[in-house]
């Protein structure tokens, strides 16, 4: 198993002649734009369901993600409002917000299989990570899907506020006032920790 | 200690939540699921190109080249048989375009080659739609039944059902054995065993004749043209009501074997709802039904993202709906379990559908199961959502104009019954308020406007016209 880079760097967008192909159908001009945002894609989702999403459903629903993104594709404008990954973005959230709507995905796999990646040596540090993990898994399932949305697309995809607001359909004003909200409820989580050691 | 908007979370925190890598194998699944989507869109598109063109024989031809069974290579004339016994009643595809609607108690085999089919019916009722052109026989053991033309129902009698059908046919002399003849479109040809051949009878629309041994073909009945119209319409009317019937008596032995059964038969004749929570799911197909169920509720029913929820797994798909206005869930329904929807018992292979009305749901959520037949077979053919959408669009300057004979707000839903040549067969009107002159400018407005690709079998629509004195709506 690997282990991708937590913080995922902000793609540069794909060239316009790429997405036109893609917009075409061209089987590899999609699958240059499915690699480019596969990775990222699949970490806002795993996040976003947080306890909620097993390994396999959370693929199954890039899945989804992908397929929505390449029948809708003809329809994107290159020119519009949206860059490219923000609009991957806001289709990755409707399909990840649908799934936590319909209240029967099976609570959770456990989330060993991120601490084990971590877990080949008992030291405090190790310790101190394992739980570190716990208590923000635990923050973030505690807040909203939509600030949770909000705070991943910011803090983990560095995504503007006005990208954020165009992927979420919300206004710039709520995009902050979430993301204030999801930072204090996390750093209130983490506090905890720092507390109690 | 306080923190702006623009102070993130410090970034070793975020490393604390890892995801791991994607499976690599993803990528070709994706793509291999959007290119079957695709090709299926395609074909659409080449039908709807290809009709507009040569009117509708290039469209007609692919039906006939992917719908005949026990075909030879290319070139040969394709022969095909079959046999329904009593006890299923069902309709079964003789040829291209070419149906019979069996009833329970009936016995038929049949035999196709070319545009040659020939039936032997040796009991029971049947129902036939012959695509003209066809050259297609119905052997009885008292004499054949030729098709000139295209719709027609052929009776075999014995002691047992005398009497119903005297009294049916209100014939005053008693039968002992006959076959009932009655044709609803084109023309019949009868001919009785043991009379020589210059004595066939030729029965015309609306007409129905009894056949005996040894005697020639004799006519009982022969209605006006109004009535004509009308027997035409009790046809299609009762090709529907057999259907129906159809599914009542499954949905009976469904029943009376689930509460006998066990174990895997259990599982086969449980409800959608048991099925759906019983399956496990099957990726590639659930994901493909789920964007397609999702899609149609969005562009053609008006249920917009986060309103529904769908999910499938193995044959079975739950869509819920969060939606508490009875009559707009009425109407959600209506539509989703026509060939707007999944077309129940359609060509796009749903046969099995349940409900769960928000108002008997312990959430307040609409609740829909719908299991599909996953044949194999490949069930293509016009999208009717979207050809309802531009048939509404098209109907948009006359519909208007009905407005000068409205006397009130009026709701007017018609159920279109669209047959396999994409022609409108039949339209239950209703009104609310009934009565008023407008409902008539409206079925026309619209019937104007209706045009529909042919389709492997019959299909019906929903269309909901309200008009207000202010405004038009559709």
């Amino acid at each position: 198993m690997t282990v991708q880079a937590p913080v995922e760097q902000a793609p540069d967008e794909l060239d316009p002649d790429t997405v036109r192909a893609a917009q075409r159908g061209d089987e590899v001009a999609c699958r240059v734009l499915y690699r480019k945002h596969a990775s990222r894609v699949h970490a806002f989702v795993v996040r976003l369901l947080g306890a909620a999403a097993s390994e396999s459903r959370a693929e199954e629903l890039v899945q989804d993600t992908f397929l929505r993104v390449f029948r809708a594709l003809p329809r994107f404008r290159l020119d519009g409002p949206a860059s490219l990954s923000t609009w991957v973005f806001s289709i990755a959230y409707r399909v990840a917000v649908s799934e936590l709507r319909r209240k029967r995905v099976t609570a959770s796999v456990s989330r060993s299989r991120h601490i084990a990646l971590v877990s080949d040596e008992q030291s405090d540090d190790i310790a101190r990570q394992r739980e570190l993990y716990r208590q923000l898994a635990r923050a973030l399932d505690a807040l909203s899907p939509q600030q949770r949305a909000v705070f991943l697309l910011r803090d983990y995809h560095q995504q503007s506020y006005q990208e954020i607001a165009t992927a979420l359909d919300i206004e710039s004003g709520t995009v902050r006032s979430r993301l204030h909200r999801a930072r204090a409820a996390i750093r209130g989580a983490l506090q905890e920790i720092d507390d109690d050691t | 200690m306080t923190h702006s908007d623009d102070d993130p979370i410090e970034e070793d925190v975020l490393d604390a939540y890892p995801v791991a890598g994607l499976n690599a194998a993803l990528e070709d699944r994706i793509w291999e699921c959007f290119e079957r989507g695709r090709r299926r869109r395609q074909w659409l598109f080449r039908v709807a190109i290809a009709t507009s063109v040569v009117g509708g024989l290039l469209a007609i031809s692919i039906w006939a080249s992917e719908r005949l069974v026990g075909s030879r290579s290319a070139g040969q004339a394709r022969v095909a048989e079959g046999s329904v016994n009593p006890g299923a009643k069902k309709t079964v595809t003789l040829a291209e375009q070419t149906v019979a609607v069996v009833d329970r108690s009936a016995d038929i085999a049949w035999q196709t080659k070319g545009t040659q089919v020939l039936v032997t019916q040796r009991r029971g009722r049947v129902f036939y739609r012959v695509q003209p052109g066809t050259d297609f026989r119905v052997e009885t053991p008292i004499g054949s039944v030729e098709a000139l033309g295209t719709c027609f129902e052929v009776e075999v009698t014995d002691m047992s059902k005398q009497a119903k059908n005297i009294a049916t046919a209100a014939v005053g002399a008693a039968i002992a054995s006959g076959v009932w003849i009655t044709v609803y479109e084109g023309r019949v040809r009868a001919e009785a065993e043991g009379v020589s051949q210059g004595d066939a009878t030729v029965l015309e629309p609306g007409q129905t004749a009894v056949m005996e041994a040894g005697v020639s073909p004799r006519i009982t009945e022969t209605p006006n043209g109004d009535d004509q119209a009308t027997r035409a319409r009790l046809a299609e009317a009762r090709r529907r009501l057999m259907l129906q019937a159809d599914e009542i008596a499954g949905l009976e032995q469904q029943l009376s074997q689930r509460s006998e059964g066990d174990g895997a038969a259990e599982y086969e004749e449980a409800n959608s709802k048991s099925r759906f929570e019983q399956e496990e799911r099957d990726t590639v197909w659930a994901s493909a039904q789920e964007l397609d169920l999702e899609e149609r509720l969005d562009q053609y029913m008006g249920v917009e993202d986060g309103v529904s929820t769908t999910e499938c797994r193995d044959r079975c798909c739950h869509v819920e709906l969060a939606i508490e206005d009875v009559g707009e869930y009425y109407d959600v329904f209506v539509d989703f379990k026509s060939d707007v929807g999944i077309g129940i018992g359609g060509y796009r292979d749903w046969s099995d559908l349940q409900d769960i009305h928000p108002r008997r749901s312990d959430d307040g959520l609409g609740h829909i199961y719908a299991c599909s037949r996953r044949s194999g077979e490949v069930r293509e053919g016009p999208d009717r959502g979207a050809e309802r959408e531009r048939m509404l669009l098209e109907a948009r300057g006359a519909i208007e104009s009905c407005r000068d004979q409205l006397e009130s707000e009026l709701m007017v839903t018609m159920y279109v019954t669209i047959d396999t040549n994409g022609a409108v067969s039949d339209i239950d009107t209703r009104a609310e308020p009934a009565g008023q002159p407008a409902t008539h400018c409206v079925e026309q407005a619209v019937l104007t406007s209706a045009r529909f690709e042919p389709a492997p079998e019959e299909t019906w629509i929903p269309v909901r016209v309200s008009l207000s004195p202010g405004e038009g709506q559709q």
